[in-house]
């Protein structure tokens, strides 16, 4: 066994996992809270890393990904909140398969959308000069970007846990994961609630778009690539649960990436195997392990 | 001087079309007919190809069409889907063209080949896919290939990395059948032409895959001579990008090996690994320098669409002007007549004067070899062509056909 192998892997799996951590933690929060189904949450990733490129085109790469790090996550917030108010309410009444298939359209419209406004060739970005490098530690490389990317995720994590212990919002959520019809029942109002939580799940996903624009190619497989996964990860880690859904998506990070070691193809099928394991052993997933949010 | 270099090639365009008249653009139009990847998974592609193609028909027609007639292009979106593909292609078939241009994925393409051109008995041309299977295994009489096919890419690549010191070789693929195929296909040309070269490490990430880093440190940790990668588009931008924030490139002394095409390398910009290597289908920079028709080619696209000419879209445009000089030298449209020159005939195109392998419609065209650059004159990183290497000496020969084909 190479030990210093293993040990990198390991390092890069943690680093992956952050990201799916990001995406996964707002479709698990509407999810928990309103039992609703997004797949368009995947469209949220997708528009904010091709804004990202918008904006490191306009005003270069650090203070194009500054902007684009406050400006974007609001912008993609708003637009889910105005879907929300405009179309999404409406078809809450209609269960799970009126909003899979509602939600299924709006991530092909948004996509087709996307692709009008920025084309269907892949685009890319460079990280800030001052992220370009990476650090050696004990013969493991990591990238400072990937570095960056797990603190923007330790502070992701540290808003959800203020948002969801700390503030009233955070109790409603709660509360709506608990028992979302006694919400409405108590005088809460429970559709301004909901478009709140949508915002709130844009705003992640905003960030993790943003956060994930320079590692890689930017093109309009992002959002059913993203949503495939954060499916997986809320799924293992217990519908709602945010914790749950941050030690899922880093088990799968891991999984994937130490799998690498015994096979030398589809990684893919790790993320699912280790789904089916788990639902296996705890069909509601994770969360009385790990503890809902 | 460009401009020059545009009136020349026009005239030798004009010259290769010929015998045309000019006036005679009265009759009925000459349908050309495709079902392009213009949404879905190889948009990026179909919309080099559908520009090819409409930028090949203006020119033909601006030198008086195809025996007089004016060509007229008729297309729909497929989505990237086959089936879809299948039915439009099938469409527009009955619809009166008398040619077809292939949608770009492959298994599209081949299921358009097969079960439209094939049936139909309608020339088809294949452009940016290259999967051998085209020209080897589902082969059909009305179905012509434009670009380099998949084995004379893998043969070109093997015979001059076998020539090279490099003995421990790392292979990177994405996982699906056409990578699969062409990573096989180099070990099993490596084995016959270098023996002593071991392939210490193979990585299949997925298709699409959006990291890349546990198979970029199991490569290091193998310490190849050289990596050879079957990625491209997409897959090669993010392995590129993430193996540079990590040191990959010199780590392995540049030693890489990838299919670059021009807009890939332009979507990598300042991330691209200057001085690794690759092989392309069409470099525009060289395309431009190579004869007149190319550089009137290459001015004129860029002054027709406001950008330069990707590989795809010359693969396409090539295509349309190869079938017209085919249909001109048979003095018919008639499918029989086209196949019939496209087989015996010699072709002038950009990349050089070519013909088709009888036995399996395959263009002897030529692979690019090179390493990556940054070109001052395009204004992005670009392959620096050193090896032309001709499409005849690659291409697989009859029997070896024969042979694939299990006959």
């Amino acid at each position: 066994m190479d030990w210093r192998l293993l040990l990198a892997q390991i390092v890069a799996g943690i680093a992956a996992g952050a990201l799916y951590f990001l995406v996964a933690s707002g479709l698990t929060l509407i999810w928990g809270a309103f039992s609703v189904i997004n797949l368009a949450h995947g469209s949220f990733f997708m528009i904010a890393a091709f804004a990202t490129t918008a904006c490191v085109a306009a005003f270069g790469p650090q203070a194009g990904l500054l902007t684009a790090l406050i400006a974007v996550p609001l912008a993609v917030c708003a637009l889910a909140v105005v879907l929300e108010k405009t179309l999404f309410h409406r078809v809450h009444r209609f269960g799970m398969w009126g909003q899979l298939l509602f939600s299924f359209g709006l991530l092909l419209i948004l996509n087709d959308l996307v692709r009008t406004i920025f084309g269907p060739v892949p685009r890319s970005i460079s990280p800030p000069e001052m992220l370009r490098s990476y650090v050696a530690l004990g013969g493991v490389r990591i990238a400072s970007y990937q570095m960056a990317i797990l603190a923007v995720t330790g502070l992701v994590a540290l808003f959800l846990w203020i948002l969801l212990a700390r503030s009233r919002t955070g109790r409603l959520i709660r509360a709506a994961v608990d028992d979302p019809a006694m919400l409405g029942a108590v005088g809460v109002d429970v559709s301004r609630l909901r478009a709140r939580v949508m915002g709130i799940a844009a705003f992640l996903a905003g960030i993790a778009g943003v956060v994930a624009a320079p590692r890689g190619a930017v093109n309009t497989a992002l959002d059913v690539q993203t949503v495939l996964i954060a499916f997986a990860v809320i799924v293992i880690g217990g519908l709602g649960s945010v914790w749950g859904a941050l030690f899922a998506a880093l088990l799968i990070g891991v999984a994937e990436a130490v799998s690498t070691l015994y096979i030398d193809q589809g990684s893919e099928v790790v993320i699912f195997a280790v789904m089916a394991l788990i639902l296996i052993v705890r069909p509601t997933g994770l969360r009385t392990i790990v503890g809902r949010a | 001087m460009r401009l020059i270099a545009s009136l020349v090639g026009s005239l030798v365009l004009a010259a290769a079309l010929a015998p045309l008249s000019k006036t005679a653009v009265a009759e009925e139009p000459v349908i050309v007919a495709g079902t392009f990847d213009l949404s879905g998974a190889a948009a990026d592609v179909g919309k080099d190809v559908f520009e090819g193609t409409q930028y090949a028909i203006k020119i033909v027609n601006e030198h008086g069409g195809v025996l007089g007639r004016r060509v007229e292009l008729r297309f729909q979106d497929n989505g990237t889907n086959p089936q879809k593909a299948v039915d439009q292609a099938n469409a527009l078939a009955r619809e009166g063209a008398q040619f077809l241009m292939a949608p770009q994925s492959s298994a599209s393409a081949i299921a358009v080949s097969k079960s439209v051109s094939g049936k139909l008995k309608i020339p088809v041309c294949i452009s940016s896919s290259n999967s051998d299977d085209i020209t080897i295994k589902d082969f059909q009489p009305y179905v012509f290939e434009m670009g380099p096919n998949s084995y004379m890419e893998m043969r070109a690549v093997s015979t001059k990395l076998a020539k090279e010191p490099y003995l421990r070789y790392a292979i990177v693929s994405a996982d699906y059948a056409g990578g699969r195929a062409n990573a096989n296909r180099f070990k099993e040309f490596m084995k016959e032409l270098n023996p002593k070269a071991e392939i210490v490490v193979e990585e299949y990430p997925k298709f699409g895959a959006t990291d890349y880093t546990a198979s970029i440190n199991k490569i290091l940790a193998a310490k190849p001579d050289y990596v050879y990668t079957v990625l491209f588009g997409s897959d090669l931008l993010t392995f590129s990008k993430q193996a540079a924030a990590i040191g990959f490139f010199s780590e392995i002394k540049n030693h890489f090996m990838a299919l670059y095409d021009g807009n890939t390398l332009k979507a990598l910009a300042d991330n691209a690994a200057i001085g690794t290597e690759g092989w392309q289908r069409a470099p525009v920079n060289l395309l431009a320098k190579l004869s007149p028709e190319g550089a009137a080619y290459v001015s004129g696209f860029k002054a027709s669409a406001g950008h330069y000419p990707s590989d795809w879209t010359t693969l396409a445009y090539d295509c349309v002007t190869v079938w017209a000089q085919a249909a001109n030298a048979a003095k018919s449209v008639e499918p029989d007549a086209v196949m019939a020159a496209i087989e015996s005939k010699e072709f002038q195109s950009i990349r050089g004067d070519f013909r088709f392998g009888k036995f399996d419609h395959q263009a002897e065209v030529p692979v690019f070899i090179g390493s990556v650059v940054q070109n001052k004159e395009f204004d992005q990183p670009l392959l620096d062509v050193t090896s032309i290497i001709p499409g005849a000496q690659v291409r697989p020969s009859e029997e070896t056909v024969k042979k694939l084909r299990g006959g």
